[in-house]
């Protein structure tokens, strides 16, 4: 058996090396890039960060996929923390930009750049792993690396729900709607037309619990017998000398940061 | 594998009424047995406790025995009882593990869980779904599926555990007539290969058509047990609230006086009864 089914998920397949990687080792490097983006405080390091996923990114084929999934969200972003940072942060900074009374400073406007790129190199090292490795792979290999099932299962319920909300969802809101419910018009009106949903969704989900936990307690999920697993998820010869060096790197950002110079 | 009940009880904890009062069953190897009773007549809690989710997960008060080939179920670890009665749920949302992408891999959840040699996953799942016929959907996200397909792979997934007993709690209720069909073949595929099948239904022109022995449930209690046109026949299943097979009611409005083992319960029957055949036949 091959993993192949990506509904329901943000996995793109491809054949690059990133995707060739084991999980782990993609696990590791998001980690790592994640932690060196709360470590270094300097605008020039946070930019190379965000510059070193966008090339992960690149060469591991799912830049596209990336824009798509995040790119409305980070302009979104940006523009709210470069006004609210640029306008409205205290303390004395000379003024970028004057426009009427408002004034846009210099130190608001870099404080929200690096928040930009801080949050940037998070969410792009967390989907250089959800893009390019299959959720059943991902999910397999931490349970491998000695992770209880259930954190696992946590793991893939959370995305792998959707669905099941999703037509849950659109059984509640045609019911309200036959009888009577307006869920068109003004964001107002939509706004209105979602709170009838709320209740019966969040009730019907917790009852589908009870029912879900006794289908795994029949299907051994819960058994303390060693699992087999079906696939096998393979290292990559380059794979210690990249784990080495990502902690090296972390290593090296820490020591900058205690010098000062990162 | 035998499943016998002896003056089983059962109160859910919490609550005062008894779900299940005083019903003894003997489950014979490679029988069909359908399940009938009104909303609240104790159907589901009765699958419940043939798949030992009571006393094992369900907690409450549980009187009489339950044996599994001998062997009180209480006695036996779920897991194990798990790999001897497959139970396929009501509604195939509760039923599938929701972290599988693949039906393939939705089949083989369990077998993974229990640690079976790679190999004999991969030949039990293969079998699985030839016999289900999903072969050619192997690759489909679970949830991309009609609503039989989905009934389908539940019951694939737990006729790749090898149960001796498989219970079904209502697992057409959900489905359309196509679906509906299709559930019932693999029912009767699953009858093929020998194993002992339970199922809960209220559809019973169904249920009369393929069973070997029928249970009707009323109030907890087993009313009436015995050959779908015996307990059709039976004046208190009028009592319970359930529907007769269409042909069975019709036959007995007409007064139907027969033998309880002469009551039609199709059309081509009914016609013979009351010496239509010829002209049937015309």
């Amino acid at each position: 058996m091959t993993v192949s089914g990506t509904s329901g998920t943000l996995f793109q397949a491809g054949a690059s090396f990133v995707h060739a990687a084991h999980p782990t080792t993609k696990l590791l490097y998001a980690v790592v890039t994640i932690a060196c983006s709360l470590v270094v405080t300097r605008l020039p390091f946070l930019a190379a960060l965000a510059l070193s996923v966008c090339v992960v990114l690149y060469l591991a084929g799912v830049w596209r996929a990336f824009l798509r999934a995040t790119a409305r969200y980070l302009v979104l972003l940006t523009f709210f923390l470069l006004v609210i940072q640029g306008l409205f942060r205290e303390g004395p900074s000379a003024v970028l930009l004057q426009i009427g009374p408002a004034s846009l400073k210099t130190a608001g406007v870099l404080f929200a750049a690096s928040m930009v790129l801080r949050i940037f190199t998070m969410v792009g090292a967390f989907l250089v792993v959800v893009l390019t490795t299959h959720p059943a792979d991902l999910v397999q290999a931490i349970e491998q690396a000695g992770a209880s099932p259930r954190v696992g299962y946590l793991l893939l319920a959370t995305l792998q729900l959707s669905p099941e909300m999703v037509e849950r969802a659109r059984r509640i809101i045609d019911a309200q709607r036959s009888r009577g419910l307006r869920t068109d018009g003004s964001l107002v009106m939509r706004f209105r037309g979602l709170v009838p949903l709320v209740g019966p969704l969040f009730y019907g989900s917790l009852m589908s619990v009870e029912a879900k936990a006794m289908a795994l307690t029949a299907r051994g999920f819960f058994t303390q017998r060693r699992k087999t697993w079906v696939r096998t998820l393979a290292h990559q010869p380059w794979e210690p000398a990249a784990r080495i060096a990502l902690g090296a790197v972390f290593v090296g950002v820490v020591v900058l940061r205690v010098l000062g110079w990162a | 594998m035998g499943l016998t009940l002896t003056h089983v009880s059962f109160t859910y904890q919490g609550t005062a009424s008894k779900a299940i009062d005083d019903v003894s069953l003997d489950l014979q190897p490679g029988r069909f047995y359908g399940v009938v009773g009104a909303t609240g007549a104790g159907k589901s809690t009765l699958c419940h406790i043939f798949s030992g989710l009571i006393p094992h997960f369900l907690k409450g008060s549980l009187d009489g025995e339950v044996a599994l080939d001998g062997q009180p179920t209480s006695a036996i670890p779920i897991d194990e009882i798990a790999t001897r009665v497959g139970y396929v749920f009501q509604n195939p949302f509760d039923q599938l593990s929701h972290i599988t992408y693949r039906v393939d891999d939705e089949v083989a959840f369990g077998l993974q869980n229990f640690g079976l040699p790679r190999d004999e996953i991969v030949a039990r799942v293969t079998h699985a779904l030839e016999v289900l016929r999903l072969a050619d959907l192997r690759d489909r996200y679970p949830f991309h599926l009609s609503g039989g397909q989905l009934q389908r792979l539940a019951v694939a997934s737990v006729l790749a555990m090898s149960p001796d007993i498989v219970v079904m709690d209502e697992p057409t209720s959900q489905l359309d007539p196509q679906g509906t069909r299709e559930v019932f073949q693999a029912v009767a595929d699953l009858r093929a290969s020998g194993v002992t099948v339970v199922l809960v239904e209220h559809k019973v022109d169904l249920l009369a058509a393929h069973v070997d022995e029928l249970i009707a449930l009323g109030d907890g209690r087993v009313v009436c047990q015995g050959s779908p046109r015996a307990v059709f026949a039976s004046p208190v299943f009028g009592d319970l609230g359930v529907n007769r097979p269409q042909m069975a009611e019709l036959a007995l409005q007409l007064g139907f006086a027969g033998e309880a083992e002469a009551l039609p319960l199709s059309p081509t029957e009914l016609m013979k009864h009351y010496g239509f055949e010829a002209l049937h036949a015309d």
